[in-house]
């Protein structure tokens, strides 16, 4: 991951992983915030994709590298990526007519996708993740 | 059919009267009267042909499937005083102008020798002469249908079961029927041209599971002092032969190659192998295996004789081989389930709805499902409960007010229905040191209480009250603004902690109206009433859930909002009320 491009990793204790921009993302930090959300990356459009039923038949499993769209602030673009390994059960399709709710709740409302790891995808990528503390603490000069 | 040769049948007649007053039988409260079963006995007797009922006993046929295979149908079959020997009756009659009336072709047979030579009836295979081989594998030999009734009825009463009336399943073997069916080819060959062979409609006789029904049920009645029709408690005969068993083809290839079957039908004979019904019978229930076994039954019926002659006896032996052992018999009485409804209560925010196990590690410390079915099933002395519940509330949520309509299902209840102690079963539950859970208005239903309790399930409303807490503090248009709301429709995506094992959808909510109580000294929490479509996550509804709900009281506030407590308070539902 090129630096600056922070993202979070919510879990919840089902195991399910909501996947968004950290306060310190550099596109946040733009004097205008962010413009626009393209999930029009890769082979498919990731909003495009219609996944139904218990067994999420269509969900499409991807990498931790795999981008999961682009958002635009003033002239550049940033790829979001996946982060942890599995499913991708949902993107958060009122980002492409609201992109604002990125620049007023990343951590919320503006959140990416969400994504359903294998239990031992995620044990094996845990490690490679910092917690809340230690990213504070790491990006503490803002 | 009858009385077509007047002077035999009234000869016949008398041997009956003195053979049945000789050996009386008491049978005070069976429904026939010795006199009416001689009249019975005679009638069905009288005009049976004697060479062939001396042919059929000859190659092992027993008495009754004599009668049966002959046509001869109903209440002779139930008549106590019913023995082989009404058949020794009809060869003596014949003796006279044996040589005269038809040619059977045999040479004269001591008639006491024909009664006795088969070990067991060769169409039957036993289970019309009341023996078996039990669940121990030791042979049990009766002399008559009383006999078996006595141990139907002492297993009936070991198995505890207080009753009111019962039925009696019966399951015989696949190969019962194929037996049957070449016993009467046998017959069709050598006596298809006769003039009584045409009049006896050879494919619509009583069937071995009939015949021994109404063998034994005036006896058992008797004994059980109960009467039968009761569909609610069944008794359960099932008859198995490792000869209708799928390892007989092998057999029967190697040493009889023309006994060989068809892979087609060895399938088929698979289907009808009776353990596979016994489980469902435990599993299921009464009418499922009923169900089964009887479509089963009607499939090799329409197999056998949609075969042609000749191909029926390229597999099978006409006549039937006898047999030297006879079926395996194995006894079950099952209850038809009975169901409790009525409405609980939890006030314990660490017992979830129904047992909750993730990795062998219990959570909360009970559960409502096992707190009302192990108070509940020792009273009805069942096998094992299934507990049903009209929507659920997470573990963390009390239920409070009127309760939660719930139906446990209890098997096998010992118990009768109707004595079923409900008071009993309440007073256990609600006087339960630990307080987690409460019960009323319990009561007994048929199954009709499923469809009461499913009714309008999904329109039902549901009120709540819940503590919230806001990031601003709220101001009087705020609760004038939640307070308006009437009949607003919410979207609710999956809420993402049901997500991984819910489908993810969009779902349409009213919620139908909303009141704020204002907590004292305040302005950051209060107090949420709210009363909504069933199926609402409330939880969602409160904080949106990353806006995955909208809109939702955070929305509405313009602020963070967070649920600290939620009770339900009622459940708007007609039944147990």
């Amino acid at each position: 991951m090129k630096p600056g491009h922070d993202q979070y990793v919510y879990r919840h204790a089902n195991g399910l992983c909501v996947i968004g921009l950290a306060t310190a993302h550099l596109a946040l930090r733009e004097t205008r915030g962010i413009t626009a959300v393209d999930f029009n990356v890769g082979k498919s459009d990731r909003s495009e994709i219609k996944i139904t039923g218990k067994r999420k038949k269509n969900a499409q499993h991807y990498e931790p590298n795999t981008a999961l769209c682009k958002v635009y602030a003033n002239d550049t673009f940033y790829i979001v990526r996946c982060c942890v390994k599995g499913l991708l059960l949902e993107v958060n399709d009122r980002l492409i007519k609201q992109p604002e709710l990125l620049n007023s709740s990343a951590d919320r409302e503006g959140y990416i996708a969400i994504i359903m790891p294998r239990p031992a995808d995620w044990l094996k990528i845990k490690g490679s993740l910092i917690d809340l503390e230690d990213y504070k603490k790491l990006r503490d000069h803002l | 059919m009858l009385n077509e040769n007047e002077p035999e049948t009234r000869s016949l007649t008398r041997t009956i009267e003195e053979q049945a007053s000789a050996g009386a039988v008491s049978a005070s409260t069976s429904r026939a009267t010795a006199e009416e079963d001689k009249v019975i006995i005679a009638d069905a007797t009288g005009s049976l042909p004697p060479h062939v009922v001396r042919d059929l006993l000859s190659i092992g046929v027993c008495f009754r499937c004599v009668l049966r295979l002959l046509g001869v149908h109903g209440h002779v079959y139930s008549c106590t005083s019913l023995s082989p020997s009404i058949l020794c009756a009809v060869l003596e009659e014949s003796k006279p102008n044996c040589g005269g009336v038809e040619e059977s072709g045999l040479e004269p047979i001591d008639d006491s020798n024909v009664l006795q030579k088969a070990l067991f009836c060769s169409v039957c295979m036993g289970i019309l002469q009341f023996s078996n081989v039990d669940e121990g594998g030791v042979l049990v030999r009766r002399d008559g249908a009383r006999e078996l009734a006595a141990s139907v009825a002492e297993f009936v009463k070991r198995d505890g079961h207080d009753i009111d009336g019962f039925a009696i399943d019966i399951l015989i073997p696949s190969i019962v029927s194929a037996n049957e069916h070449a016993a009467r080819l046998h017959m069709k060959k050598k006596y298809g041209s006769e003039r009584w062979f045409k009049e006896r409609l050879h494919n619509d006789s009583i069937t071995v599971k009939d015949a021994l029904r109404l063998s034994i049920t005036n006896t058992l009645e008797t004994l059980l002092g109960v009467e039968s029709g009761v569909d609610s408690f069944q008794i359960r005969l099932t008859y198995t032969h490792t000869k209708a068993s799928p390892n007989i083809p092998k057999f029967a290839e190697v040493n009889q190659p023309h006994k060989r079957r068809k892979t087609g039908m060895l399938g088929l004979y698979c289907t009808t192998d009776a353990s596979s019904s016994i489980d469902e019978f435990q599993i299921n229930g009464s009418e499922d295996s009923e169900h089964t076994s009887g479509v089963a039954d009607s499939v090799i019926k329409k197999c056998l004789n949609s075969m042609q002659d000749k191909e029926f006896s390229e597999h099978f032996e006409s006549p039937p081989t006898k047999v030297d052992r006879p079926c395996q018999l194995e006894l079950h009485c099952h209850r038809a389930t009975i169901y409790i409804g009525g409405r609980y209560l939890k006030y314990s925010r660490n017992v979830s709805q129904t047992k909750w196990i993730i990795d062998d590690e219990r959570m909360g410390e009970a559960s409502v499902e096992e707190i009302i079915g192990s108070n509940i099933l020792p009273v009805c002395r069942g096998d094992n409960y299934k507990f049903h519940a009209a929507g659920r509330e997470d573990i963390d949520v009390r239920m409070l007010g009127s309760g939660r309509p719930f139906l446990l299902e209890v098997h096998n209840a010992r118990c009768l229905p109707s004595m079923v102690p409900i008071d009993i079963m309440e007073k256990r539950i609600n006087s339960l040191d630990s307080k987690l859970v409460r019960v009323k208005n319990l009561k007994m239903t048929g199954n009709q209480g499923w469809a009461l309790m499913r009714e309008g399930e999904a329109e039902k409303q549901k009120q709540y009250v819940a503590l919230v807490w806001s990031s601003h503090p709220i101001k009087e248009d705020d609760l004038q603004s939640l307070s308006s709301v009437k009949d607003m429709q919410i979207l609710q995506k999956t809420p993402i902690r049901v997500l991984h094992r819910r489908s993810p959808l969009v779902r349409e909510k009213i919620i139908h109206w909303m009141k704020v109580e204002k907590l004292d000294g305040n302005t950051q929490y209060f107090l949420l009433h709210l009363c909504t479509q069933a199926g609402t996550y409330i939880k969602e509804f409160v904080h949106g859930d990353f806006g995955r709900t909208h809109p939702s009281i955070g929305s509405m506030l313009g602020c963070r909002a967070e649920i600290l407590q939620l009770d339900v308070t009622d459940v708007k539902m007609d039944c147990f009320n």
